[in-house]
């Protein structure tokens, strides 16, 4: 069989018209000067990603696995056909090509599958074991830094204003004082927490990095018993004595790097990376608050306290049966669980004595009145 | 003697101009497939798809009657990205260290070290990205190549960015156009070098109007809002309510919409402007790119755009308002996670499909080479380097490119 065909010789940018003929030997091509070449038949390839039956048919040549650079494009629909079938490795060694392939594809999976370990497994536990490895001093100057802004945030933009604990003074402070000290006698403190009662409008209470505890006026002013704020101020010591800042720090930071060197985007801006960041991150924040509640429970147990009024307060503060279907997204526990997990864990002695006296709770209760 | 004859002959005769097609070959089915598998292998099939995208937009290049071909494999990708892991694991983590345990003050030193060495590395992984790029890429069977060194064109990148980031984004234009001389300039093609001459005058005018729209664009709505600041009551009456954040939700896009057409007006004139200061041997690139079409495009696009996002808010809200309560509750953190990688998927494919082919094809059909049939006289040379292991740093930074 006979063809005309364009060939190129890999050294000049030029195509040159030839004759292409099926020999016995290999593929024949006669140039316009004359001379004649062979391309033997298992040293055909054809271009990757095309098609045996795509047209123009672009052929190259190999010998000992490297192209020699020449190149031959058929557009004889008839030749290609009776060419293709003489040609025994027009995809290269075949056997290496799927020994490749299973390659990458084992690779690619035991890829996948560490670095779902990872981010699983090896992160939390990575952001447990350094957390405790940062100096306390350490935490307490980025706790500093840190405070001035969200204080200022959550005060609207005002300096916030403290109406007990760190610099007050006064009958309040004492008596913050007496219940600080009632619980961390059995907590083991990486530090000297700094409680504060902070004057707002939301009831809410939190744990800044350092020990900086924070408790907004309405969470103690709305409080049924001195037991609600001892518990909530339990809690946020357990963030405190787990260095849970610190490990939500170095889970976020190596979370950011992980997903966004698996999804190809390093920089971490990508939408992408953000929505797994957000999913991924809020179920270590989950177990976080998870773990904090367990050392709540231990330690108003140990200091007389009474565990399951704080359920009652989360009960009151929860905000909407939607909870359950956004438990994903949330960063803290369902509410139910936790009020189940309160009351389960609670072991309250028939006569303990009250850990203020109620002429002390009262004041406290007051602390934000009137100033 | 036989020489400067044959030399005055071939001045004699005049260049012959070559086109440059753009084949209309179906992209669609690539493109889908390809993001669709991107997503669900949570970016490993990534390297695949690219070196098929390629593959895709050279083969479909038809210049003066020869397509150009592309060598390139997933394989080579893939290499680079696990060799830049290597890399970034440790140094992410010294600098994760660092930020943790340096003062405040030592801190934001470290995050501004973190920038620049990041940055610097991106212009690295760039520059050998495209040495890559057009070793892998040959026309009747001679290989483009890239010389010159990665490091320069990085130093040479940051100095001119720190330069417009000084003047507030007003000589852009100046680093685009160091970037690209230093690009091009660098350039092989077989024994053909690069050449460029572009002057800066006209792009600078043409950005000038563009910054300044975009200022105004920027600043307007700004001094709009503060003169109101002083009366309060009048700011809440205008801007609250449904109908005042109605308003200010259409304003926002309008805003958009301005930006991204005044920075495509400079874009297509940018890519115009150079290409008719390319030469690549005896070779004179020649660009007609229609600007007007293209802006055309892109608003075509941001119209899609919009109406995904519309269609896919709708049926979001839909089905939570239709689900709560029933048991399809519990599914609603699901639905919005599909939803959401859904846009994601079709934001990609319509980008590719109706932006960047447009202009490619744009860019393609305006296109003339003359002085054509001086390539006859182009030698294939070896390679500066076989580079191996592709473009991991620019994969790891994830600035792609085609």
């Amino acid at each position: 069989m006979e063809t005309n065909a364009t060939y190129y010789d890999g050294l000049r940018p030029v195509s040159r018209g030839v004759r292409l003929s099926t020999a016995p030997k290999g593929l024949s091509i006669t140039l316009a000067e004359g001379q004649a070449l062979t391309w033997p038949y298992r040293s055909i390839r054809l271009d990757e990603g095309d098609r045996p039956d795509s047209l123009p048919l672009n052929l190259h040549r190999e010998e000992m696995g490297a192209a020699t650079g020449e190149r031959i494009e058929i557009t004889d629909r008839t030749f290609a056909a009776a060419l293709l079938p003489l040609c025994p490795a027009l995809r290269g060694d075949a056997r290496l090509r799927r020994k490749s392939r299973n390659k990458i594809i084992f690779w690619s999976g035991a890829a996948v599958l560490s670095l779902g370990l990872m981010i699983f497994k090896g992160l939390p536990i990575l952001a447990d074991k350094l957390a405790p490895m940062v100096p306390w001093s350490t935490e307490e100057k980025l706790g500093s830094a840190v405070e001035g802004q969200v204080l200022a945030q959550l005060g609207g933009g005002e300096k916030p204003k403290f109406c007990a604990g760190g610099d007050s003074a006064g009958p309040a402070s004492d008596a913050l004082a007496k219940l600080v000290g009632r619980l961390a006698e059995h907590a083991n403190l990486p530090g000297k927490p700094i409680v504060r009662i902070m004057d707002a409008k939301m009831p809410n209470a939190f744990a800044l990095p350092g020990g900086r505890l924070v408790l907004l006026s309405p969470l103690v002013k709305s409080a049924k018993s001195v037991d609600e704020v001892a518990g909530v101020l339990a809690h946020e010591m357990g963030h405190m004595a787990n260095r849970d800042s610190m490990r939500s720090l170095i889970h976020a930071g190596g979370l950011s790097f992980l997903v966004g060197t698996l999804l190809g985007d390093f920089t971490g801006a990508g939408a992408l990376v953000i929505a797994s960041r957000t999913l991924l991150g809020n179920r270590y924040s989950r177990q976080n608050e998870t773990e904090a509640d367990a050392f709540a429970i231990r330690v108003m147990n140990a200091a007389g306290g009474d565990v399951t009024k704080m359920g009652d307060f989360l009960k009151r503060v929860a905000s909407s049966s939607l909870e359950r279907p956004l438990e994903l997204l949330l960063s803290h526990p369902v509410t139910e669980d936790r009020v189940k997990a309160l009351q389960a864990g609670a072991v309250v002695r028939p006569n303990r004595k009250p850990l203020l006296s109620a002429e002390e709770w009262q004041i406290l209760q007051n602390a934000c009145d009137a100033k | 003697m036989t020489d400067l004859i044959a030399g005055i002959e071939r001045t004699a005769e005049s260049g012959r101009v070559g086109r440059v097609e753009a084949l209309p070959t179906e992209l669609a089915p690539l493109v889908t497939k390809g993001i669709l598998l991107t997503v669900v292998t949570l970016g490993i099939y990534r390297f695949w798809y690219r070196t098929n995208l390629r593959r895709w937009y050279r083969t479909n290049t038809v210049v003066d009657g020869d397509a150009l071909a592309f060598h390139g494999t997933a394989k080579e990708l893939f290499i680079g990205f696990l060799i830049a892991i290597a890399i970034f694991v440790p140094l992410y983590g010294l600098f994760i260290a660092a930020g943790t345990f340096a003062g405040e003050r030592l801190a934001t030193i470290v995050s501004a070290l973190y920038g620049i060495v990041f940055l610097a590395l991106a212009q690295f992984g760039l520059y050998r990205a495209r040495r890559y790029r057009l070793t892998r890429t040959s026309w009747r069977g001679v290989h483009f190549d890239q010389d010159g060194s990665a490091w320069r064109y990085a130093f040479v990148s940051i100095g001119y960015m720190i330069l417009s980031a000084i003047t507030l984004g007003l000589l852009f234009p100046l680093l685009r156009l160091k970037t690209e001389a230093l690009r091009i300039r660098h350039t092989r093609f077989g024994s053909a070098k690069g050449s460029f001459d572009a002057p800066l005058s006209p792009l600078l005018k043409r950005w000038v109007v563009t910054w300044v729209g975009m200022m105004l664009v920027l600043v307007i709505p700004g001094l709009i809002v503060a003169g109101f600041a002083r009366d309060p009551a009048k700011l809440a009456s205008l801007f609250g309510g449904l109908r005042g954040m109605i308003g200010v939700f259409a304003a926002l896009c309008l805003i958009l919409v301005l930006m991204v057409l005044l920075w495509t007006r400079y874009v297509a004139f940018e890519f115009r402007h150079f290409t008719n200061h390319t030469r690549i041997g005896e070779v004179q690139f020649r660009s007609e790119f229609p600007i007007g079409i293209y802006a055309k495009r892109v608003i075509l696009y941001m119209l899609a755009v919009t109406a995904v996002l519309i269609g896919a808010a709708l049926f979001f809200v839909l089905f939570t308002i239709g689900g709560i309560g029933s048991a399809l509750a519990a599914t609603i953190p699901f639905v919005l996670i599909l939803v959401y990688l859904g846009i994601f998927v079709i934001f990609s494919v319509l980008k590719e499909i109706m932006l960047n082919r447009r202009f490619w094809e744009l860019g393609c059909q305006t296109m003339t080479l003359e002085n054509i049939q001086s390539v006859d006289e182009i030698i294939a040379t070896a390679l500066s380097s076989e580079n191996a292991t592709g473009e991991g740093l620019a994969d790891a930074l994830d600035f792609g490119g085609v």
